[in-house]
């Protein structure tokens, strides 16, 4: 995929993974893995974008005599999930106009 | 290589960062690392599976905003000692107006890029408006002669072929300043990262 077009993208999946309940990094990057490639290192720096910009939120956890980061999603993120699906209806206009004047190439 | 020396080579990657990132950071990879072995993967596969540190540790570094690598860089290694301190407010009238000249240097070749691509694009446009002129008076001014007329119709043809060459011209070479731009950016930030052993 165009690395402009996945860049846009990454951030809403990692929402929409905690959407379907709270996760912790790895389980994360399990999840996406079948949809979208996402790195260890690509992953940190939108987890903290998401955590300044107070999508979701962090708490730690002990597990296995370590900590683990869980993270939650907030109102805003599940905010920033809607506003992806209502501008994805733009994008399936503008898809659909691309489509047609490719026809027959 | 193990999860205890991938660690160490990252935490002496962004030694140059704020104490409280190169923790968090370490943690995150540390917490990455141990769910993949939990998971099953033999603890080297791992290490190798996250890629090179050097690699991790550059992306972090370019990631990272100007201002932060800039303090970070001009810390002292042993913090602010007194010497360092009295050495620095002595040394004011030397190297603040050698960082300003820098800094306004830096701010001069970028803005001087800016100007050459406005320049560009001004020309294009000046050459469009005296070509529609030209062909304009020529086709109103037909009560001249014909010689007067074709001569300005003929001008007025050539510039408004030109527009077109320096438009294309003027585009090739926006976008070579443009990336170039963004080259310089990436290489001034690239002075601030410290090198391997500094």
């Amino acid at each position: 995929m165009n690395a402009q077009l996945k860049k846009g993208l990454l951030d809403v999946c990692v929402l929409s993974a905690l959407h379907r309940g709270e996760s912790y990094g790895y389980k994360i990057l399990k999840d996406l893995a079948p949809y979208i490639d996402l790195s260890e290192s690509t992953l940190y720096p939108i987890l903290r974008r998401l955590e300044a910009g107070k999508c979701l939120k962090v708490h730690s956890v002990e597990h296995e005599g370590r900590l683990r980061k869980m993270y939650t999603i907030t109102e805003i993120g599940r905010q920033q999930i809607r506003e992806f699906l209502e501008d994805w209806k733009e994008v399936e206009i503008i898809y659909h106009y691309i489509e047609e004047g490719n026809i027959g190439d | 290589m193990t999860k205890e020396v991938f660690l160490r080579e990252l935490a002496r990657g962004l030694q140059q960062l704020p104490a409280e990132e190169v923790q968090r950071q370490k943690a995150y990879y540390a917490e990455m690392l141990e769910d993949m072995m939990e998971d099953g993967i033999p603890e080297e596969d791992a290490v190798a599976k996250l890629g090179d540190v050097s690699g991790i540790v550059e992306e972090i570094l370019q990631d990272t905003p100007l201002p932060v690598l800039v303090k970070s860089k001009i810390r002292p290694k042993k913090g602010w000692t007194v010497s360092a301190v009295v050495v620095a407010v002595l040394g004011a009238p030397l190297w603040i107006p050698l960082v300003l000249t820098a800094a306004l240097l830096v701010f001069s070749v970028f803005l001087a890029m800016g100007a050459v691509i406005v320049a560009a694009f001004a020309m294009v446009f000046a050459l469009a408006v005296a070509g529609l002129v030209i062909l304009f008076r020529g086709v109103t001014l037909f009560t001249w002669g014909g010689s007067y007329v074709a001569f300005s119709l003929g001008c007025g043809l050539l510039l408004l072929g030109l527009t077109c060459l320096s438009f294309l011209g003027a585009k090739y070479a926006a976008a070579g300043l443009w990336r170039s731009g963004k080259w310089l950016f990436r290489a001034i930030k690239g002075m601030f990262i410290a090198k391997e052993g500094e």
